[in-house]
């Protein structure tokens, strides 16, 4: 008997300790000021000088700042850097700072912090990965050889004013710059430490001074941070602790209804079910990027414009938007959507026509037989599915496409050799400023498509060389009917930004960008 | 003993030795290059042949193949299993601090596979070709065929979001708190789950082994004495029906660690098992080959436990 004594007491132990368990210790409790939300990427660093992932840059904007930022009207928004202005011919930009800020440890922000964390960003030895935006500006070509210390293109005039000198002109500068990118750093801090390899140096792990409104605390896992607020920060802080978990976006909707966790990113395939969830908020927005596929132009295999125009025609992208993404989207003619004085009316929409894309593959004497791969690295289940929607279509009008999986490394020696097709991907702030084109399609800055058309350079170029935004919007006018002919980059549509946050949170606003969704957090309270 | 002991010892320093050049050797031939995972290739704005040029010489990837597996087997018997890429921290740390967490979810999970599993086993055994019996082995099925991922959404589903009971994901409340209770409490659900999971071999395993025991002489002996059944089965017949079960258990701790992981990944439970998935997906070496030494200590650990065990529980065996 013994053996089934000691079950029962064994059971009956558990029981009475679940019945003594009371619900769980959420921080949902009332009274409680503590918030829980969620990272769709789990973070590693508060080094802004690595390539930037969704996981360190959700965590990176509480704890730090960067000079400017984009509202969630698609409006520049003064963070650090109070206001800006550029000379006439574009190559000088005057940065105004916020004055009468200070470090969470009481040392005032200057510009010194700026040009100190600036000069970093734009040397390679330091292990930063995101030098490629100084290229255009004066001295940076000379740190990068080596050969100069500092770039002497930034400079700070006074305590609250830097400059920056460009090589060419570019109005656009300053989105460069844009939140969650390129945050500020301590020079007091880290400016003692070693140049050399500094974007991986452990301090970046656990900062102890911060300028954001949520300071790093603690790694609770190595998944799970714990942020309180930064007691220099100007302004009324409405949250006692932060907790920014990683999870996967199912887990976390999951958590979201039974109150566990605070703020949520919503997949597209869940919306319709969320939206009518009772104590959850949910908000949709316009979201900036786009999905879009990419071809190895200088591979020569579409080079042809009737190809790709027939490529065009021959996907039914609003059929995509509506089995995909559950209609939470929209088609664009192009990848820089927006704003709309960037945007000509006269572009020309694809919609499917298969008896069309099949003449222009005969006009073009594509070969039937030509194989098309369409390239994914697995994993996001909409680019998954709507990249077999796409075969099927492309099969349709007598092309040979199959879908074909790579892994990160594999793609990228496929983008090295040169040597994809169709690759999806979806990325980009596609309308705030026509400026962000740039990166993606001039000849010489070794852009993903490999695409080189003179004539769109010199529009490309034209649209930054002047402030009189008239003359922007006549040059990527041009920009734009070129790009939607000649089709470099295949535009699909472009995401909504969904989120739900629970019905305890206050004052939070959906930003279009997923990794800046916490732009606004110092405005956050709870009821 | 203490003569198998230390031949065992030295046969296992060999063993790993052999484990860690066919391990290096192994996943340095996988595709795959960790500078190219982590400077994705379409994001990039710049030089980025340059800055993997440069990310290569940091982590210690320009070296030819045998002098970086040198520098990493003598680094590892200084104590030091290297750093992480992803975070740059150094790996032994960032694996007891998931091994904890694995550790909390399967030693749960084996409690009540084992109190689960071998009582209901015994049941089965008494009652041999009963309704009772056959109605275990359905159950046994069952647990071993119905894939952990699908128990684990129902799991979440009933008990977190329509009851309301239990939560439905990590390890502890948010920041880390909470006692003992709060621990218990986000362990009860993935733990159940594995635990169940794991109970259908047991149950299959002690219902023969205790069957087998039954049909024993002393048993018999027992019987005619005029012992009352309860006493014979517990007394004189399971610790020698458990003899087995104490081998199979031992050997299959060291898969329990790795099989996890679905358990992890669907819970957020931040352990081992989830570490190593996603240090393979990106070709975290460090922390990959520091995982599965850390396996193959274990097997051998758990190999030589279950061996000294049986020769402590069962006198006729002699070491």
């Amino acid at each position: 008997m013994k053996k089934r004594t000691l079950l029962a007491v064994v059971a009956g132990a558990v029981a009475l300790s679940l019945a003594g368990c009371s619900s769980p210790s959420t921080p949902n409790e009332t009274g409680s000021r503590d918030v829980s939300i969620q990272l769709y990427n789990a973070p590693s660093t508060f080094s802004p000088l690595i390539l930037q992932v969704g996981g360190n840059q959700l965590i990176q904007t509480l704890h730090w700042d960067s000079l400017v930022g984009v509202d969630d009207k698609g409006q520049f928004e003064p963070r650090l850097a109070e206001s800006w202005d550029v000379s006439a011919d574009a190559t000088e930009w005057t940065l105004h700072l916020k004055e009468g800020v200070n470090w969470s440890d009481g040392e005032p922000f200057t510009s010194e912090d700026v040009v100190y964390t600036l000069n970093l960003m734009a040397n390679p030895a330091s292990g930063s990965q995101i030098s490629g935006v100084f290229a255009d500006i004066a001295g940076a070509a000379e740190v990068a050889d080596g050969t100069a210390d500092a770039v002497s293109g930034i400079e700070a005039v006074d305590e609250n004013t830097v400059t920056l000198t460009l090589t060419h002109p570019n109005s656009a500068k300053i989105i460069d710059f844009a939140e969650p990118q390129y945050f500020i750093l301590p020079e007091h801090i880290y400016g003692e430490l070693p140049v050399a390899d500094l974007a991986t140096n452990p301090a970046f792990r656990e900062p102890k001074v911060g300028i954001g409104p949520y300071l790093f605390s603690k790694w609770v896992t190595d998944e799970e941070v714990e942020f309180v607020p930064n007691p220099e920060y100007p302004g009324k802080l409405g949250l006692d602790h932060v907790y920014a978990k990683f999870m996967a976006t199912d887990a976390a909707q999951a958590q979201l209804q039974t109150g566990e966790i605070d703020f949520s990113q919503v997949a597209a395939s869940d919306a319709d079910r969320i939206k009518e969830l009772a104590g959850v908020s949910f908000h949709q927005i316009g979201g900036p990027g786009i999905m879009a596929l990419h071809n190895a132009w200088d591979s020569g295999k579409l080079a042809d414009p009737r190809v790709r125009q027939a490529i065009m025609y021959g996907i039914d992208r609003q059929a995509l938007v509506d089995q995909v993404i559950s209609g939470y989207g929209q088609v664009v003619d192009t990848i820089q959507h927006g704003p709309d004085w960037a945007v000509p009316d006269d572009l020309v929409h694809y919609t499917r026509d298969v008896d069309k894309a099949k003449k222009l593959l005969a006009d073009a004497g594509w070969d039937p037989a030509t194989e098309v791969r369409l390239e994914i690295v697995p994993g996001p289940k909409d680019r998954e599915q709507a990249l077999t929607i796409i075969a099927g279509q492309l099969q349709e009008i007598g092309m040979n496409a199959k879908v074909t999986q790579y892994d990160n490394a594999a793609l990228g020696e496929a983008i090295k050799n040169r040597d994809f097709d169709l690759l999806i991907s979806g990325y980009g702030l596609f309308n705030v400023d026509p400026a962000a084109l740039n990166v993606r399609l001039l000849c010489d800055n070794g852009a993903l498509s490999g695409y080189c058309n003179p004539d769109l350079d010199a529009a490309l170029l034209a649209g930054i060389a002047t402030t009189d935004q008239d003359e922007r919007a006549a040059a990527y006018a041009d920009a734009q009917r070129i790009m939607n002919t000649e089709l470099p980059i295949f535009p699909l549509y472009v995401p909504d930004t969904l989120a739900a946050t629970s019905e305890r949170l206050k004052g939070f606003k959906v930003n279009p960008l997923p990794t800046n969704a916490f732009w606004n957090i110092a405005e956050w309270t709870v009821e | 003993m203490a003569a198998f002991l230390l031949r065992r010892l030295l046969v296992s320093v060999a063993v790993l030795f052999g484990i860690s050049l066919l391990l290096f050797i192994l996943v340095r031939t996988m595709p795959g290059d960790p500078a190219e995972m982590m400077l994705n290739p379409i994001g990039f704005v710049g030089d980025r042949e340059a800055a993997l040029e440069r990310l290569r010489v940091q982590l210690g990837l320009d070296q030819p193949l045998p002098v970086q597996y040198v520098r990493w087997i003598s680094e590892l018997l200084q104590g030091n299993l290297g750093y992480s890429y992803a975070d740059g921290r150094p790996v032994a740390e960032v694996l007891s601090e998931r091994l904890g967490a694995t550790v909390r979810l399967v030693s749960f999970a084996l409690v009540i596979a084992l109190l689960v599993g071998v009582s209901l086993g015994i049941i089965a055994a008494l009652r041999r070709n009963t309704g009772v019996d056959y109605g275990l082995s359905f159950v046994s099925l069952i647990m071993i065929s119905v894939p952990p991922f699908f128990v684990a959404l129902v799991g979440i589903f009933v008990f977190g979001l329509t009851l309301r009971w239990l939560p439905t994901a990590g390890m502890g409340p948010p920041g880390g708190g909470g006692g003992f209770m709060d621990a218990l409490y986000y362990l009860l659900l993935p733990g159940s789950i594995l635990g169940l999971m794991l109970a259908g071999p047991y149950l299959r395993y002690s219902r023969s082994s205790m069957i087998e025991v039954l049909g024993q002489d002393y048993m018999t002996t027992a019987r005619s004495k005029g012992l009352s059944s309860g006493r014979i089965v517990l007394r004189h017949g399971l610790h020698n029906a458990l003899i087995p079960l104490v081998t199979v258990v031992a050997l299959q701790i060291p898969v329990l660690f790795a099989g996890a992981v679905i358990i992890e990944q669907l819970f957020s439970w931040p352990g081992v098992g989830r570490m190593a998935l996603d240090a393979i997906l990106a070709r975290n070496y460090p922390i990959l080959m520091g995982f599965v030494m850390m396996i193959a200590v274990l097997v051998l650990l758990c190999n030589l436990i279950a061996d000294v065990l049986y020769a402590i529980i069962d006198p006729r065996i002699r070491l």
